[in-house]
């Protein structure tokens, strides 16, 4: 009786053990299986997934289903899944789904946010030559050359720009109910702290308006000064120097008097006193409780977009020439995954929402009557709490859209000349690669963390913190890093 | 039959082999309860641990694990040649080990009082008021501390100046942050553990308690010499477990509490928040794993070493 029942309990337990080792073979398995699943997808009917960002919008079914009704006119057998994700954890969501060698085809990148140059780097995305050429010529001819030449990562082009303004320019922008009332006389603004009166004005006379959203702004009021900076943090080369000296930021007479000022903004209460500990601001910016901020672009048509965003009228007062840089062509690029199962698809349906109308103009208003109106033939009026709205020009080339209501007829052609008077940036094509110095950069950049809130919000004496702040950043390996930059760039001037 | 015929001669020959065998197969089904958890921990703890041949490549993408090129331990260099490397690695272990003994005295603190009380109304619901904290999130709990500190409109600032004192700028004074990390931790935490050794109480057989009362101990008497050692073992396990831990600092408690604030840095940057930052532009993969590797390491030998003083001085008490 005893024996039998051991009997009986061994193959028990083996039984148990082969269960187990099924059922951990049978998860792994599914684990892998996605990605073989797309591979067995014939010719005819393709799923092309395109990642991009975008707060999920109670219509966008609908609009997506009339896209791919489009889409199946021009492209036959070709079906986009597409596939918003909330901005907030975009960079994160991007990172690992590219990580962990998702298969999807397209994907929204730039300087900002799912970072162009790191995943070209890491090999996330296909070079695009070859297929812009056999796949998507009318594509290829709509952008100028020299703005491809941007987003060459040695030598090749591993992202679609979504043409519009491609040159950065840093500007104040003004509530104008405000100007108007204090009689602020904007021409007088030419120099970054000549705001400072309309501040001090506000400050007084507005108790419930806070006068500047914050000061952490150093990139603009570089540029301002005639500075330009780097991709690398606070590398910065003079405007009007044809050797390309990379300097250190932190100890040009610039940043001390910049520091100095924002010091003193911070304690005259020209920002929150909080404003060290606060993310978002955009709330409050739709509430209207500032009066002054930033901007680093400008274009024609800003004002009305500003308006169509956060519901008040405000003046452009711009501060540095537009121009042309690496940094700002790369600012909103679409990229074909180095997973994709039909990359000539994907170029293919690239094309075609960069170049048509229909498709374009639903994609980035939503569907006519029911969430815009036609004003005219060319502008039209987002309807009032709109169930669709998008930011468009991560989705193509803006230049296809219909205009808002209010925007000068000529917006697109003003925007395009912009693009071509845009001074290029000395620099312009030279991408920094990072890897010789990768680890110093890492210190960098924590170290930046640390200290630059801090200084630049005002939050802290500067005549204390900016010599450590120097002083980190040399143990942290700036020295050697800029050092490398400079070789990099002079080899590069060689090449040119 | 051959089963049999093995365990009788092994039991010759290596008798411990063939009793741990036996004990085994006595316990069968008590063994196959644990079957699910061990499975999972094969499948997430043991079959990811392949991952660690990240922190030695120059990981690629689209080259994969076997693909990207070996770099030895170049992905370690940031981090050991930081010069924060000092300052992390001690406010780690230095919060960490603050965390592991307050909790520890909260927590049984708290087992005791609760065991005291007889009326199970009360306990319950001392036990829920104290256990509710540790399902908030830290995102959560530092929204809530950001409303006690605010410079501006916090509670305690509001509080200072309805009193005529000086306000401070919490999120710039480094000093004051271990204290309320402390704190923090302590709300946070120590109902939640108590509910252990509450547990570990109640198994004392009350004989104990009446004999020492018919023995005229005081209560004090009866709590240093019944029932803390009583909890001692579970005391030992519970701590040589988190000192395995000290390495790995709770990365939303920094994060979120602090709200990321520089000057707070020199007492509250630990290795978790640290690493994040570093690399959260940089986006390198076989750098953080690096890192990991490197507190897993730690940790480890912080356990072996923690269980071998233990077993010294009392052998029943270590975990292995």
């Amino acid at each position: 009786m005893k024996r039998k029942k051991s009997r009986f309990t061994f193959k028990m337990a083996k039984t148990v053990v082969l269960f187990a080792v099924f059922i951990s073979t049978a998860l792994l398995f599914s684990g892998c299986g996605n990605n073989n699943k797309e591979a067995n997808s014939n010719d005819k009917s393709v799923e092309l997934t395109w990642y991009f960002m975008n707060n999920p919008q109670a219509d966008q079914d609908e609009v997506f289903e009339q896209a791919n009704n489009i889409i199946s006119q021009k492209l036959p057998g070709v079906k986009v899944n597409f596939s918003p994700l909330d901005p907030g954890s975009y960079d994160q969501r991007m990172n690992v789904m590219i990580a962990s060698r998702e298969v999807f085809d397209i994907c929204f990148t730039s300087s900002w946010v799912n970072n162009y140059h790191n995943n070209v780097v890491k090999g996330a995305f296909l070079p695009l030559d070859d297929l812009l050429a056999q796949y998507a010529p009318k594509l290829k001819e709509s952008v100028p050359d020299k703005i491809w030449d941007g987003t060459r990562v040695g030598g090749k082009i591993y992202g679609v720009v979504n043409y519009q303004i491609s040159s950065s320019a840093s500007a104040y922008w003004v509530k104008k109910d405000l100007v108007d009332k204090y009689h602020f006389d904007i021409s007088s603004v030419k120099n970054w702290y000549d705001i400072e009166p309309f501040l001090q004005t506000v400050k007084e006379n507005e108790p419930g308006i806070i006068p500047l959203v914050t000061t952490q702004m150093w990139v603009p009021a570089a540029n301002n000064m005639g500075l330009y900076t780097l991709d690398v943090p606070y590398t910065v080369f003079r405007e009007n120097d044809p050797t390309l000296t990379i300097e250190n930021a932190l100890e040009t007479a610039e940043y001390k008097q910049y520091l100095k000022k924002v010091r003193e903004w911070y304690q005259k209460g020209y920002v929150r006193s909080d404003v060290m500990n606060v993310t978002d601001n955009e709330a409050d910016l739709r509430a209207g409780k500032f009066a002054v901020g930033t901007e680093g672009t400008i274009k024609p048509g800003m004002e009305m977009e500003r308006k169509a965003k956060y519901g008040y009228d405000c003046v452009i007062i711009p501060l540095s020439q537009p121009m042309l840089t690496t940094g700002s062509i790369v600012a909103t690029l679409n990229a074909i995954s180095s997973t994709s199962q039909n990359p000539e698809k994907a170029m293919q349906f690239l094309e075609l929402v960069n170049t048509d109308k229909e498709l374009y103009n639903l994609l980035s208003f939503g569907i006519e009557g029911k969430h815009y109106e036609k004003v005219s033939d060319t502008h039209i009026k987002v309807m009032e709490n709109t169930k669709y709205s998008a930011s468009n020009w991560m989705l193509g080339s803006p230049f296809n859209s219909y205009l808002l209501e209010g925007q000068a007829d000529d917006t697109w052609e003003a925007t395009k000349k912009m693009n071509e008077e845009a001074k290029p940036s000395p620099l312009l094509g030279f991408s920094f690669d990072m890897d010789p110095v990768k680890s110093k950069i890492a210190q960098i950049d924590s170290v930046v963390s640390e200290m630059a809130k801090a200084l630049e919000t005002g939050a802290v004496d500067p005549d204390q913190y900016l010599p450590q702040f120097i002083e980190k950043m040399k143990l942290a390996g700036a020295d050697e890093v800029r050092a490398e930059i400079q070789k990099q760039i002079n080899e590069w001037k060689t090449t040119k | 039959m051959r089963v049999l015929a093995i365990s009788k001669k092994s039991n010759i020959q290596h008798k411990p082999v063939a009793k741990r065998f036996k004990h085994f197969r006595d316990n069968l089904e008590l063994s196959l309860l644990a079957l699910p958890a061990i499975i999972l921990v094969f499948i997430f703890s043991y079959l990811p641990m392949f991952g660690v041949v990240i922190a030695f490549k120059d990981f690629r993408y689209d080259k994969g694990f076997f693909g990207s090129k070996w770099v030895g331990f170049k992905n370690f260099e940031f981090f050991f040649q930081s010069q924060d490397a000092w300052r992390i690695t001690r406010n780690t272990i230095g919060l960490n080990a603050i965390f592991i003994v307050t909790g520890l005295i909260v927590s049984v603190s708290i087992a005791l009082m609760l065991y005291e009380i007889t009326n199970r109304f009360f306990v319950k619901t001392y036990q829920t008021i104290m256990i509710f904290p540790h399902f908030l999130s830290w995102v959560v709990v530092g929204y809530m501390f950001f409303a006690f500190f605010n410079v501006e409109h916090g509670l305690i600032n509001g509080l200072l100046k309805m009193l005529g004192r000086e306000v401070t700028n919490w999120y710039t004074e480094p000093a004051k942050w271990p204290a309320i990390l402390t704190i923090a931790n302590i709300w946070k935490s120590a109902g939640w553990n108590s509910v252990i050794y509450y547990a570990a109480l109640m198994g004392i057989d009350q004989e104990y308690f009446e004999a020492a009362t018919i023995d005229g101990a005081s209560k004090f008497q009866v709590i240093k010499n019944i029932t803390i050692p009583f909890l001692v073992p579970i005391m030992t396990i519970l701590t040589i477990l988190a000192i395995g831990g000290i390495f790995r600092a709770d990365f939303g408690m920094f994060y979120y509490l602090t709200r990321e604030s520089g000057p707070l840095f020199p007492t509250t940057d630990v290795i978790d928040t640290y690493v994040y930052r570093s690399l959260r532009t940089l986006g390198d993969i076989g750098m953080s794993s690096a890192v990991g590797l490197y507190q897993s390491v730690v940790g480890f030998v912080l356990v072996l070493v923690t269980n071998l003083i233990v077993r010294k001085i009392d052998p029943e008490s270590a975990l292995f």
